[in-house]
């Protein structure tokens, strides 16, 4: 019986070696990739970059520097902005979209395709078409509403015309995450409901919305954080020269441009750091907050 | 309180599916209609249609008198409990009995009284603060029983509710539904596929298949005098036993050849069996209705069976034989000592055989 379970208990040490030696490369990967380089960041966060990869600690100076800096918390407010218009206004159409495709409706493997579609497009070719849609002599958005507006180059627009492209870019793959989510909820609660008499709207406050809402805040979750780490889209849309550029720019972009423009690694790590402490607090608050509205019982 | 009435009703989905073709059938106020039938018989469809969940085709469906065809599912005074329970996750015993009343804006002090006493009736009174989750399968089905209580409906819809049990569960709540329908006195139509429910708890049994009735009377008569061999073989468990037999003339009288020996038929099936004479029919016989004798103890002319499987059940021996390269199954007093590999001696009770056409396989007699 003790020499069975000795050779068992081998087996299974044997079956965890295999199971380490098949996670390492994803674990090595992650920490080559991921860890280390976060690690160094917060390491040159505290320093000064002197030039041919030579840095010289000065403590805490980057970041006051950074808190000083009026283009920081503009950057800052921008993000959270571009969070708040496209966060909110990107689930509510992409849940009404994976209804949609939830139904009973003709051509429904062809909407889904369409729908699906803005994912795999190249994000540089998108923003080329929506340029042209927001153009303000020859664009389709003006032509259409009689308006005159620089989307772009106007500081009261740009911040629309880039939450319009984000959230258009990504409504058919968070739909694609929320119908699976729509697909797991039994018919048979519709059916019960419908013999009860209630109404489509009461079905989706009291059905649908409890049942998707796991997915829902998982799609919200994914959807922040990049919001937040939001730079290629603006960096398309937006040139270096744009007078608007001051009323999108992001902290990524910020980011970008003291380290790679300006050369200032130092200050541009500290903006990362800045970053990150802000998707923290904000996972935190979600992560309490969502013991409210997510329903986990299903 | 209702009758039902379906009169020549046809479902036929998108892609020309005919589920149900011509369906003609009269459910009385206060009865308990059970439709039993293999998978895809149509009888969840049926039952759909009353619900309102399915539109019909054509053909009219009347609730007391008044035609349903168009009426939405809300206003057809029914209640139905799905297989799945459909109980809402997220919401508590109590919110999941009560929704319906909320829907129907019944006030407050109301829905409490009638939750409270449905769940009195049901025993869920400690249960109503938990979710679903936190509920075993049969609190689960007496908490959708409850929600459909609750609303007093004049009809009853239960689409197999039992087959997410076990066993000994399902026992218990054959019986608790029974006893509801006793104490509701209300219509009920209860859906499965599983011939003991049909058996134990209606009133009368509508057999289907492929969407057409087969039979549709009591368990008993049913039972006794299926009317094709379908029913025959569906209804009873185990279930009968089919033999190729060939009618002779006997005397005054008929016999049949089955098993290489000659039984003869009660006089009661002469006139129904003389066209078939020296004609081969399908001989039934149910399980309980074979006598088993251990060898040297038979009658002279028994038939010779091999013993394949013995299963000793307590009150009884389930024998499974080979006669004559039939297989049977038959149901013996335990006294019976043969055992796998020994012979049996078997003799049919005469006044208990069936007799189908092998063409139509509709009964000659019974």
């Amino acid at each position: 019986m003790g020499k069975k379970a000795m050779r068992l208990s081998a087996a299974a040490r044997r079956e965890q070696n295999w199971g380490y030696l098949m996670i390492a490369p994803t674990i090595i990967g992650l920490v080559v990739l991921n860890l280390w380089p976060f690690i160094q960041t917060i390491y040159t966060s505290f320093c000064e970059h002197l030039g041919f990869g030579n840095y010289k600690f000065i403590g805490i100076g980057n970041y006051v520097e950074m808190f000083q800096n009026p283009e920081v918390w503009r950057a800052t407010w921008n993000t959270i902005l571009f969070c708040i218009l496209t966060v909110p206004v990107g689930l509510f159409l992409s849940l009404l979209v994976a209804m949609m495709l939830n139904a009973k409706i003709r051509g429904k493997g062809a909407f889904r395709t369409i729908f699906f579609l803005p994912m795999v497009c190249a994000p540089a070719a998108v923003t080329m078409v929506w340029r042209w849609i927001f153009n303000s002599d020859y664009g389709i958005l003006n032509q259409i509403f009689g308006t005159n507006i620089n989307w772009i180059t106007d500081s009261k627009f740009v911040m629309i015309a880039c939450a319009i492209v984000a959230i258009w870019s990504n409504i058919g793959y968070d739909a694609v995450l929320l119908l699976a989510g729509l697909q797991n909820i039994s018919k048979s609660y519709y059916e019960a409901a419908e013999i009860d008499g209630t109404s489509k709207v009461n079905q989706f406050l009291q059905i649908t919305l409890p049942m998707v809402s796991p997915t829902l805040f998982v799609v919200m979750i994914m959807r922040l954080m990049s919001s937040i780490k939001v730079y290629d889209l603006i960096y398309m849309m937006v040139e270096d020269t744009n007078p608007a550029l001051t009323s999108v720019q992001s902290l990524m972009y910020l980011f970008y441009r003291e380290t790679f423009v300006a050369g200032s690694r130092g200050s541009g790590a500290a903006i990362v750091v800045w970053t990150v402490a802000i998707i923290g607090i904000i996972t935190v608050i979600q992560f309490v907050g969502q013991k409210k509205w997510v329903n986990y019982d299903v | 309180m209702a009758s039902i009435s379906f009169r020549h009703v046809n479902k036929t989905y998108p892609g020309n599916v005919t589920v149900v073709p011509d369906l003609n059938l009269e459910i009385q106020d206060k009865e308990f209609v059970i439709l039993v039938g293999p998978s895809g018989c149509g009888k969840s469809t049926t039952l759909r249609m009353i619900a309102g969940l399915e539109d019909i085709t054509s053909g009219e469906l009347y609730i007391n008198d008044r035609l349903v065809n168009d009426v939405a599912p809300k206003d057809r005074d029914i209640a139905m409990v799905f297989q799945n329970y459909a109980l809402y996750p997220h919401m508590t015993v109590y919110k999941n009995i009560a929704f319906g009343l909320i829907q129907q804006k019944v006030p407050k002090d109301e829905i409490d009284r009638r939750v409270h006493e449905a769940a009195r009736a049901l025993d869920l009174e400690q249960l109503l603060n938990r979710k679903p989750n936190a509920l075993s399968g049969g609190q689960r089905q007496r908490v959708s029983l409850g929600r459909a209580m609750v609303r007093n409906p004049a009809v009853f819809l239960l689409d197999e509710p039992l087959s997410n049990l076990d066993a000994k569960l399902r026992t218990a709540m054959r019986a608790e539904i029974s006893r509801l329908h006793k104490r509701l006195q209300t219509t009920f139509v209860y859906v499965t596929h599983d011939q003991t429910e049909a058996m134990t708890m209606g009133d009368r049994i509508v057999v289907m298949k492929e969407g057409i009735i087969q039979q549709n009377d009591a368990p008993q008569v049913l039972y006794d005098y299926p009317c094709n061999l379908f029913v025959a073989g569906f209804i009873g468990s185990p279930q009968m036993n089919f033999l190729d037999a060939k009618v002779v003339k006997q005397g005054s009288g008929y016999a049949v050849q089955v098993c290489g020996s000659t039984v003869d038929l009660p006089a009661r099936m002469n006139e129904a069996v003389a066209p078939y004479v020296n004609k081969t029919v399908v001989l039934g016989i149910r399980p309980e209705d074979v006598i088993a004798a251990d060898a040297g103890q038979g009658p002279a002319d028994g038939m010779t069976a091999t013993v394949e499987i013995a299963e000793l059940m307590g009150a009884e021996i389930s024998l499974h034989v080979d006669c004559q390269g039939n297989r049977l199954v038959i149901r013996t007093e335990p006294t019976f000592k043969g055992r796998e590999g020994d012979t049996a001696i078997l003799s049919f009770k005469n006044e208990k055989l069936h007799l189908f056409d092998k063409e139509t396989e509709m009964a000659i007699a019974h």
